[in-house]
């Protein structure tokens, strides 16, 4: 059973800021997604290897190593509203000053 | 000319004999955008100037004999996540609203190359998560059947637009049956392609072992006409397959019967669906079988289990793909003083709530005490699925049977609970978890002239032997060519 408090501290996990009505509706949706999830218990899965990939299991591809023209400085920036000086601006993260 | 009446294939032709100029096709697309879009709100961007002057363009080059591209002047349109840098891409949610890419897909410039127009960009559930479309963040896509009903997800405009002509075809994505579904909903024809068909670079990712693009189209010829477009490799896909751009022509030697075909059908598989698409879906069967093919029976052991298994990786796979969003370097931002404010709030704010809601699943399994449990118990059961076909496709071609239990539902119905609304990708999910091909073909109508879909689902990478039966089936009963009566825009 997933309580109120799970919801808030995976939402916290998530960086996601909910609200008490979302956390109600969202504690009451998953428990039944997952109660609906309980029947993959009945499964019997005793040494078969997870499938994390349709074509994984063929190994994954090497290319050469070459250097390329990647996106330019100005490019980057270009789909932020803020931008400083050639950066990115974030909000101030060390203290002082 | 009707032009509604010729394949990609032949529109193709007629423009390169100059019988047609590709300003007059994209201007007949056009006309029927700006007198149809303002209802059925398929699309989120449209650039009708830019398309008419690329049309324009390739005309002059062609009539001074200048050596073109074999798509040179077809128009198309893309579903909103697939990102370019001439139009913005918002996976239809205030996240990446007015988001314009610095790059474009590996499939949008492989269609450019080949000289397909774009239209524009179509509405679609938000990030692709949904199975109705209403939950794209600006607009809701009807059904151009009835204009009270859902296109189905996530693919909802795509559909939508493809169904009432508004596009000859639509590249779009299928995660869990995101074409499939609604095409089955609109009557159109929808390709999802084998895991790694199809470049997913410049696509912006929901679960990354699952998303694969393919075509939405009128007819599964032009499905195999644009795939010899798509399906080239891409060395910035890690999981692209080898290039292959024989589609079409292996389908012109597709003959007429489906002799020595056998068709699975899943134990179970017919029996909780509505009456009149059972009837179609029926009827489709019998309709395979006087062309040649046998029905055979087949065991799907674990078809029940697809669902849970689907909600586990997909929302795993999601809540680490969207974990990017945190408003720094594109896309919405809360312009907050304080960083983790910052975050928290531009998520809450840029997400909608199935998103949110996904997220916060998917984050939950992923914690430590629920990861053996749920996630790694979902691939390992997913391994078993994929037994479960390799030995399907022993005794079968391909498995038949529906896309969807029902046809396309009123706006609204299906809100009330969620677990309702997921159980409407129960016929589509084993096949991404699968990897292979599947297709969705129109195959009649329902109650209320519904459409009704029958999906053909293959092995991995049998798209030939997939597309070469989805065809001979289409053009023998011709469902595909019925076209819903539209609503002029008289707002």
């Amino acid at each position: 059973m997933i309580s109120e408090k799970d919801i808030a501290y995976v939402a916290d996990l998530a960086k996601i800021k909910l609200n008490d009505g979302e956390v109600k509706k969202f504690t009451s949706d998953l428990n039944d997604i997952v109660e609906y999830a309980a029947m993959l218990k009945e499964v019997d899965v005793t040494g078969i290897e997870p499938m994390y990939s349709p074509n994984i299991d063929e190994g994954t591809p090497e290319r050469e190593d070459a250097v390329k023209l990647s996106l330019t400085q100005s490019e980057a920036l270009a789909a932020s509203r803020y931008v400083d000086r050639g950066h990115f601006r974030v909000p101030k993260i060390i203290e002082g000053q | 000319m009707d032009i509604l009446n010729h394949s990609l294939a032949s529109l193709a032709v007629l423009l390169e004999k100059r019988e047609l100029s590709s300003r007059e096709l994209v201007g007949f697309y056009i006309n029927r955008i700006e007198r149809y879009d303002g209802k059925l709100l398929a699309y989120l961007y449209k650039d009708p100037e830019g398309a008419l002057k690329k049309a324009e363009d390739y005309d002059e080059r062609r009539a001074k004999g200048e050596k073109l591209p074999k798509c040179a002047g077809l128009p198309c349109a893309l579903k909103d996540l697939i990102v370019t840098s001439d139009m913005p891409t918002t996976c239809a949610s205030k996240m990446l609203e007015g988001f314009i890419s610095p790059f474009d897909a590996t499939a949008a410039k492989n269609m450019r190359k080949a000289g397909y127009i774009s239209l524009g960009k179509l509405n679609m559930d938000q990030y692709a998560m949904g199975s109705s479309g209403e939950s794209s963040y600006f607009q809701k896509t009807a059904n151009p059947w009835d204009y009270s009903r859902v296109p189905g997800g996530s693919s909802s405009g795509s559909a939508s637009a493809v169904a009432a002509r508004l596009t000859p075809l639509a590249i779009s994505s299928d995660t869990g049956g995101s074409i499939r579904q609604p095409a089955g909903f609109c009557g159109v024809t929808g390709l999802k392609p084998t895991y790694g068909r199809v470049s997913r670079f410049g696509v912006v990712s929901y679960a990354s072992s699952l998303d694969q693009l393919g075509p939405i189209t009128n007819s599964v010829e032009d499905a195999a006409f644009i795939m010899d477009t798509l399906g080239l490799h891409d060395p910035a896909d890690s999981t692209s397959a080898p290039s292959k751009t024989d589609f079409y022509a292996n389908l012109q030697a597709a003959g007429d019967d489906l002799k020595g075909v056998k068709l699975g059908l899943p134990e179970g598989y017919l029996s909780d669906l509505a009456p009149g698409l059972k009837v179609a879906v029926e009827n489709a069967l019998k309709e395979c079988e006087k062309l040649g093919a046998e029905i055979v029976g087949v065991d799907f052991p674990l078809a029940a289990k697809g669902l849970p298994v689907y909600q586990m990786i997909a929302n795993a796979e999601a809540a680490s793909n969207l974990a990017k969003y945190d408003g720094v370097k594109y896309g919405h931002r809360a312009n907050l003083p304080e960083l983790e404010e910052m975050y928290s709030v531009t998520r809450r704010e840029g997400f909608g709530p199935e998103v949110k809601k996904r997220i916060i699943l998917g984050t939950y399994i992923l914690l430590e005490g629920q990861y053996e449990e749920y996630y790694r118990r979902a691939m390992r059961i997913r391994r078993l699925i994929r037994r479960g076909y390799d030995e399907a496709f022993k005794k079968c071609d391909l498995i038949v049977g529906p896309v969807s239990a029902g046809v396309a539902f009123r706006f609204g119905d299906k809100t009330i609970s969620a677990m309702e609304m997921y159980l409407n990708d129960l016929f589509t999910v084993l096949l991404n978890l699968n990897g292979s091909c599947g297709i969705t073909v129109p195959c009649g109508f329902a109650e209320d002239n519904l459409p009704v879909g029958l999906q053909f689902q293959g092995d991995m990478f049998a798209e030939d032997k997939l597309l070469r039966i989805a065809h001979i089936y289409q053009k023998t009963t011709g469902w595909h060519k019925y076209i819903p009566a539209l609503e002029g825009d008289d707002r």
